[in-house]
């Protein structure tokens, strides 16, 4: 059976088309080339006029895994407010900060969605991340394992282990989580937290180990380079949230040598410590740091006001900020030798300083980053504010009057603190299909997704061009995943099971007789059952797992 | 004669799940050669006993139970479905049952998972896990449980373990118990240090940690509201928690089973709060038995609540209080009971008039109006079971083939057939 979508103006960065009329032929799943004659069609759909782009992917958004059901076990009350009614088609659920993964998942279909990455899998804990990602229903989805932190791997590094074995358990890590990239938390920071120590800088040493920030980062970046993984070390970087951590984002960029990094939620890294309030904007110096260096790749964490809940791994930095809970309720925990976790609600005001000024840091880096393919948005959902405020996000994006409009809404001396008035870069369709598809799905390796190339998968959204952004991105009026039409103008059609995205380097299996004997000693489970296996994926409920090919060395 | 040996299984009568066992499996008889605690033996070893399906006590086949069922269900206004005895394929089945048939959620120890909830819902807390506590703890304090009891290898694989990672030799802990008849026998350590042993009532359990958290905040008590030699006990309890490099404090929502339990866990979390000011210290619940902790996170992640939620009104809804299986059955708040219990070690069957429905290893002392056998998962069928932690999820084996369906097969059957 073939579809064609007809007349639509496509926005498609990988293949450089920006809003050209193109017809988009769907066969099996797939998008083929044009067709002649077009009598072979069996379905055809008149878009004219419309806006076409690939499906979106969230490429760091916490969809899955333990501290976000903390957070669901938590927070009744977040979800009494926002109560999902099942349908004909659809199960019941509830949303807002912490949604059930239902829910999550008809919404971002809703929004135009068709991927999400889970990008702080605990490797104890990837059995539960894979479970909740394969009832969250509509989307692809895949998760960075957690490294950094473990016990594993800080005594080899305090042994000064040799790269290669390294590089061995970064890749027995990948296999045995279903794993398609590697991110670093607060690096050593959340062990050293374990031994009581309530700060890491980037060159501060652990005190058990000896082992810095600056050396976790450098063994593992070597490590995913060499490997050949296609996305870099997603790495949350030392002091989260703290001020003037701006000097210690800028060192940690300089730490990797050139070697590939991505900075994710960089605007919670972003911050001086200027002014009479020792808080100040770091959007300038991070952007013009990214801008003068091509290996490095950032997403935004972009704060919005409203009560959401902050649920990391960094329980380091979580605990330091629980003081400011609302509602004063949190969870901290030490997981596993494997790495922690913190679960703090929190309300962002428009009308406090601190708040308001976050939010102009992440609007400034996006509009001070000049490569919009080395710069994603994300709201590091929910931590800066829930995925659903995605289509208001890129209206700020692209509308410099409602900019405008906004910031005078916030505190007038964040306002004034801020560059943000004075800055005209209004993202173009374009720009937004790459920091919302293209960028991501390249970033990540996936050569399949996010463009509309013949070959790829069908992963289509279609939206009506409407002057107000934020209604146009609210409700696509089609979306297709793998060349099934889900929704239509809003609503779930057809409900899609996934698949999960991987990559899975070769490793030395010398490094499982090492894993064992650790385990057998120290673990409490065996380490035959901490590896997931295909099947039991496929059992959970997952479509297929989808293996993504490695970069040449 | 067919004998097969299977190592590493995992053993799903706690929610420790040790994973050490080694099974012999004789036509269809089970026996643990090794590692198996003493209830792991006698629930592994239980005959194979494989009862019929059965109507009103009569028995019929799966299809017309299932029928049967499905009926009832369909029929009712306001099913209640407890037991949950399951793994995490059962609950994820349950969740759409009691979705179609608007259903009400509870888990047959929903009343202590509730003393947790309550706590986690109300203030939250610090909390750690079992690999955490056999490598760093050392010092761990026993909060109304001796943990044995309920969890007869806790010791033997988390305390007096001949490694750890930071601890210079496995034995390097101290140990102390606050509660009443509590087996303090294995807190002795092998080199023969003796546990500090703090004598209450488990109703006084919230009141003492109160007052160990005032004395480590150096507060001075009024010499009426404790003796003072358990003062000075208290004292000294203080001072070990305030010295530990890394103190865990244990407690089993299972053994508070007084008035307000939920108390004594808030309480034990404002020590390890305080303690947290300066050093380390973090909680272990000992917890989700029965598949507990399996249906809580299944229910938290479809749901967006961990149990007792009702589906009464097409969404779920959740509260603590009212969803309770105990009050449901008393107040005759619903119309008919879907008892699910997948392990053979879950309480019996509440009584009551209302229509039944059992799925379990066993027949009901009380006859049900549908009856389904199941499978052990871990021993008739593969699965996923949640540890205590929460953390930690494991996977089991299929040791034998009874031709017993899993609880999720029956559920989906169910489902299909539901009017």
């Amino acid at each position: 059976m073939i579809t064609r979508l007809r007349g639509g103006l496509v926005y498609d960065p990988v293949n450089r088309l920006d809003g050209e009329q193109r017809d988009i032929y769907i066969r099996d799943g797939r998008i083929i080339a044009a067709l002649h004659p077009s009598g072979d069609i069996d379905r055809d759909i008149d878009i004219s006029g419309r806006i076409v782009m690939p499906g979106g992917i969230d490429i760091h958004s916490h969809i899955g895994g333990g501290k976000l059901n903390i957070a669901r076990m938590m927070l009744p009350e977040d979800h009494r407010r926002d109560p999902v009614m099942a349908t004909r088609l659809t199960r019941a659920g509830c949303g807002h900060a912490a949604p059930s993964t239902l829910t999550t998942g008809y919404r971002y279909a809703a929004m135009g969605y068709t991927s999400c990455f889970e990008p702080a899998m605990l490797p104890a804990n990837a059995r539960q991340a894979h479970l909740e990602m394969a009832d969250t229903p509509m989307l692809d989805t895949g998760a960075y394992a957690m490294l950094g932190n473990d016990d594993f791997l800080l005594r080899m590094l305090s042994r000064r282990a040799p790269q290669a074995l390294i590089n061995d358990y970064v890749a027995w890590t990948l296999h045995a989580t279903q794993a398609i990239a590697i991110k670093v938390v607060n690096p050593g920071g959340i062990n050293a937290f374990k031994f009581n120590q309530r700060a890491l800088d980037l060159d501060d040493k652990n005190k058990h180990y000896g082992v810095t920030p600056r050396t976790i980062l450098k063994s593992l970046t070597t490590a995913l380079t060499q490997l050949g993984v296609p996305h870099p070390l997603h790495v949350h970087g030392c002091n989260l949230g703290v001020p003037g951590n701006l000097s210690t984002t800028l060192k940690t960029m300089a730490g990797v040598e050139g070697r590939p990094v991505h900075l994710t939620h960089i605007q919670f890294h972003s911050y001086g410590m200027e002014g009479d309030r020792k808080f100040s904007s770091g959007a300038a110096e991070i952007a013009e740091y990214i801008n003068a260096h091509p290996n490095i790749s950032c997403d935004v964490g972009q704060v919005m006001f409203g009560q959401t809940v902050t649920a990391s791994g960094d329980n380091m930095m979580q605990y330091r900020s629980h003081k400011h809970a609302h509602p004063n309720k949190w969870v901290c925990m030490d997981i596993e030798c494997d790495a922690g976790c913190g679960v703090v609600p929190f309300r962002y005001r428009d009308s406090s300083f601190v708040n308001a000024l976050q939010w102009c840091i992440g609007l400034e880096l996006f509009l001070l980053v000049d490569d919009p393919w080395r710069i994603f948005l994300t709201t590091d959902h929910p931590n800066g504010a829930p995925f659903t405020s995605y289509p208001h996000l890129i209206r700020l994006l692209m509308d410099k009057s409602f900019r405008d409009d906004m910031l005078h809404t916030i505190n007038r001396h964040a306002r004034d603190a801020s560059r943000l008035q004075g800055l005209e870069r209004e993202y173009t369709l374009y720009e937004i299909a790459v920091i919302t598809r293209a960028g991501p799905a390249t970033s990540l390796g996936l050569r399949d997704r996010g463009h509309l190339g013949a070959g790829a998968a069908a992963d289509i959204t279609v939206y009506r061009d409407k002057k107000d952004r934020q209604a146009m991105f609210e409700q696509p009026e089609y979306v297709f995943k793998d060349g099934e039409m889900v929704v239509r103008n809003g609503r779930i059609r057809h409900i899609h099971n996934g698949r999960t995205h991987t990559v899975k380097p070769d490793y030395d299996q010398g490094i499982e007789r090492r894993l064992k004997a650790y385990f057998d000693r120290y673990h409490t489970m065996n380490l035959s059952n901490f590896r997931i296996t295909d099947d039991e994926l496929l059992d959970y409920g997952r479509t297929a797992i989808e293996t993504h090919k490695l970069k040449r060395r | 004669m067919a004998r097969s040996i299977n190592k590493e299984v995992t053993c799903p009568f706690c929610s420790l799940l040790c994973d050490d066992l080694v099974v012999e499996h004789k036509q269809g008889h089970l026996t643990v050669r090794e590692h198996g605690c003493s209830r792991a033996r006698s629930c592994f070893e239980r005959p194979a006993a494989n009862p019929a399906p059965a109507i009103r006590g009569i028995e019929v086949s799966l299809d017309k139970a299932i029928g049967e069922a499905a009926r009832l269900l369909g029929g009712a206004r306001r099913p209640l479905i407890s037991g949950l005895g399951s793994d995490v394929a059962g609950s994820r089945a349950v969740m759409p049952l009691a979705e179609r048939t608007k259903a009400v959620l509870d888990h047959c120890l929903g009343e202590a998972a509730v003393r947790n909830i309550l706590v986690l819902q109300e203030r939250g807390w610090i909390t750690t896990t079992l690999t955490e506590v056999k490598n760093r703890a050392d010092f761990i304090l026993f909060v109304g449980t001796d943990a044995v009891s309920r969890y007869p290898r806790f010791f033997e694989r988390y305390v007096w373990n001949k490694s750890s990672l930071f601890l210079e030799k496995g034995t390097e802990r101290n140990i102390a118990y606050l509660g009443r008849r509590l087996n303090t026998r294995p807190g002795i350590s092998p080199a023969g240090v003796r546990p500090l042993n703090i004598h209450c009532e488990t109703e006084e359990l919230a009141g003492y940690l109160s007052l160990l958290l005032a004395l480590m905040k150096g507060l001075e008590l009024q010499p009426e509201s404790i003796p003072r030699r358990k003062q000075a006990q208290l004292r000294t309890l203080g001072q070990q928690l305030r010295e530990a490099n890394y103190g865990v404090v244990v407690w089993a929502p299972g053994d508070l089973d007084v008035a307000h339990g939920e108390l004594i866990v808030e309480a034990a979390g404002e020590v390890i709060r305080e303690l947290n000011h300066s050093g380390r210290c973090a909680g272990l619940p000992l917890a989700g038995d029965h598949g507990t902790a399996s249906f809580m996170n299944t229910c938290a992640w479809q749901s967006g609540y961990p149990l007792r939620v009702s589906y009464e009104r097409g969404f779920p809804e959740h509260n603590t209080y009212k969803y309770a299986t105990e009050r449901l059955l008393r107040r005759q708040q619903v119309d008919v009971l879907f008892w699910i219990a997948g392990f053979g070690l879950e309480p019996p069957v509440p009584e009551t008039d209302l229509p039944t429905i059992v799925l379990g290893v066993s027949p009901p002392e009380q006859e049900a109006d549908v009856f389904i056998p199941v499978g052990t998962p871990g021993l008739d069928h593969a699965g996923t079971l949640f540890r205590t932690d929460s953390v930690v999820a494991l996977p089991l084996k299929a040791l034998r083939s009874t031709g017993l369906p899993s609880v999720a097969t029956v559920l989906e059957r169910i489902i299909g057939a539901l009017p």
